[in-house]
């Protein structure tokens, strides 16, 4: 009993110590392909490379001052990061990142995941709300516009992988595909996945809550200092979760010929942050009205098509 | 081991201070909140006896009675917004055309 | 007695969440209001999950409740992001009165209600799967499933209808 309790606790502190230093070196390598692709060199003078870049800014963001708009709504101002950070960190507890290594397995991780990515909308109204002046409340109220619409398609989409497994719990998921991969069976789903997720992320296409041009930073903008670190880690903290998503739903997990499972995985993580990296390095911003119209009028059905052909499918073979 | 009376007993005190809330509260928000706690308490109720007697029927009500809620919540918010375009408050009190 | 963990569990989400639907009922200001519902959700939901042995109803309730219903409300409370002046309420006259109703209606309901549950829970026997319930739903109650989509679909036009300046 205590020595799984240990071992527990022990994984624990893995999977979020580790967590923390890939979202601190993600948002490295973000500058540094963005910059490569831009025919730049990205950051360079801290440590070889630039590779001390991370360390260097955390540090700045940890020693700022702490900001507190006059017109703010204090605790709520304090609270809303806190919230987004958490509702992003809880939900690595039920990865699994290979066969075994995992904080703990819940037979229903996908419905968990779901749930507490949606409590995190609130965080983002929360702060855009508590900051009391006008772009910080347009961002927000836009951002929980469009993580609302998009959880729709998100789900939707993943319901026709679960149809096909059969099982809501991660590990029987990844099992399921150990023959073939479910991106093969659902492609158009694996495909508004990836757009779905990436305006749940309010990544660059649909980047609208931080346009700048517009709203300066959306509802992070009178945040400063280390609550701002805050928003920061758990945006890329979520773009961890979507691709872990990504690689258990579609991509088989850590299924994979002669490497160890967890090498799999994190290759196959990795690919899919590059991928939205260069996503953001490609595409220009959506405006509003052209985002939601592809949300509802396309994506929906196309998602709910989808789920009518697999369940076809299904039933006749 | 918890005795259901004291699951019942306790989804009637929250059953109680929601409609405490949704009788004395002026503001439509919190009017309507009240509602969706009673509602709550009924759920809590419903899993309680269902858990406690080992069949499902608690639980699909529940399933019903969020779904309920989730279009009283919709509809409920969309008359608020309404009601604030053409009155510009959001207090029951000064909702009193048809009281005479 | 032996004091119970189970019976701590209990009494410890039993009181969360009377507080925070207190704080519901008596905080003046609606965000910190549905703060205090979003609080009493969760842990409703956590006691479904830890004691109940109901894990879908528990996910259903964080993510109907508290992802989509809790943001309507903040959703809108925010856009209209009234002034202070403007949450002002009248106090209620008669507030002896209505605590007094209240504990009758609450005695009234004990008194039709307790005494007759002999039921006992015990946490930790493993619930129902979300297999057999979906089971249930999608046999038995298939006509009430269907009419509750229809239901949520007249809601969701209704709104529409309703919020929309002009059709």
């Amino acid at each position: 009993m205590t020595q799984e309790l240990v071992l527990v606790v022990i994984k624990m502190i893995v999977v979020f110590a580790v967590a923390l230093l890939v979202v601190a070196y993600l948002t490295y390598f973000e500058r540094k392909i963005i910059g490569h692709m831009q025919l730049r060199l990205g950051p360079m003078r801290v440590g070889p490379h630039g590779l001390l870049q991370p360390i260097a800014d955390g540090l700045k963001l940890f020693v700022k001052e702490d900001i507190v708009p006059h017109d703010s709504d204090r605790w709520t101002f304090y609270f809303a990061p806190i919230l987004n950070l958490v509702c992003a960190l809880v939900l690595l507890a039920v990865i699994p990142f290979s066969y075994n290594f995992m904080v703990t397995r819940l037979n229903i991780g996908v419905l968990y995941i779901l749930s507490l990515a949606s409590v995190g909308t609130i965080a983002l109204l929360l702060a855009g709300w508590s900051s009391g002046s006008k772009y910080p409340i347009l961002g927000g109220l836009r951002s929980a516009a469009q993580i609302f619409s998009y959880e729709i398609f998100l789900g939707f989409s993943i319901m026709g992988v679960l149809m096909i497994s059969g099982s809501l719990d991660l590990v029987k998921i990844v099992e399921a595909q150990s023959k073939v991969w479910n991106i093969v069976y659902q492609p158009v789903a694996f495909v508004v996945y990836i757009i779905a997720a990436l305006g749940e992320l309010n990544r660059t296409p649909f980047d609208l809550p931080e346009a700048e041009t517009e709203l300066v930073a959306g509802f992070h903008t009178e945040y400063s200092g280390f609550k701002f670190a805050y928003f920061f880690l758990a945006e890329y903290a979520n773009m961890i979760i979507v691709s872990c998503m990504a690689v258990i739903l579609f991509l088989g997990g850590w299924k994979g010929p002669v490497l160890p499972g967890i090498v799999w995985f994190l290759i196959k993580m990795c690919a899919f942050f590059y991928f939205f990296i260069w996503v953001r390095a490609t595409f220009p911003r959506y405006r509003y009205d052209q985002f939601m119209r592809i949300g509802w009028k396309i994506m929906l059905p196309v998602t709910l098509a989808n789920i009518l052909v697999t369940g076809i499918v299904m039933m006749l073979v | 081991m918890i005795p259901l009376s004291h699951i019942i007993i306790f989804s009637l005190i929250i059953f109680t201070i929601g409609m405490v809330g949704a009788l004395s509260r002026r503001n439509v928000f919190i009017v309507l909140m009240s509602i969706e706690l009673m509602l709550n308490a009924v759920n809590i109720a419903l899993i309680g006896v269902s858990s406690a007697m080992g069949n499902l029927i608690g639980q699909v009500l529940a399933i019903f009675i969020i779904t309920v809620a989730a279009g009283e919540a919709a509809v409920g918010l969309a008359i608020v917004v309404a009601l604030y375009r053409n009155r510009l408050t959001v207090n029951v009190d000064a909702i009193n055309l048809l009281k005479w | 007695m032996m004091i119970n963990a189970w019976d701590v569990v209990f009494f410890f989400l039993a009181g969360l969440i009377l507080l925070s639907a207190l704080g519901v009922v008596f905080i003046r200001h609606p965000v910190y209001s549905a703060l205090s519902l979003l609080a009493n959700l969760c842990v409703t939901a956590i006691l479904y999950l830890s004691l109940m042995g109901a894990p879908f109803i528990a996910m259903v309730q964080i993510i109907v409740y508290a992802g989509a219903i809790m943001v309507f409300f903040l959703f809108v409370i925010m856009l209209m992001n009234l002034s202070k002046g403007e949450y002002q309420e009248r106090a209620v006259p008669w507030r002896l009165l209505l605590g007094l109703g209240a504990a009758a209606l609450f005695a009234f309901q004990i008194f039709i209600l307790a005494g007759e549950w002999r039921g006992v829970l015990s946490p930790g026997a493993g619930g129902f799967g979300v297999k057999a319930l979906s089971h249930f739903i999608f046999t038995r109650y298939i006509l009430a499933f269907e009419l509750v989509s229809v239901l949520i679909f007249v809601a969701a036009l209704g709104a529409v209808a309703l919020a929309k300046k002009k059709l």
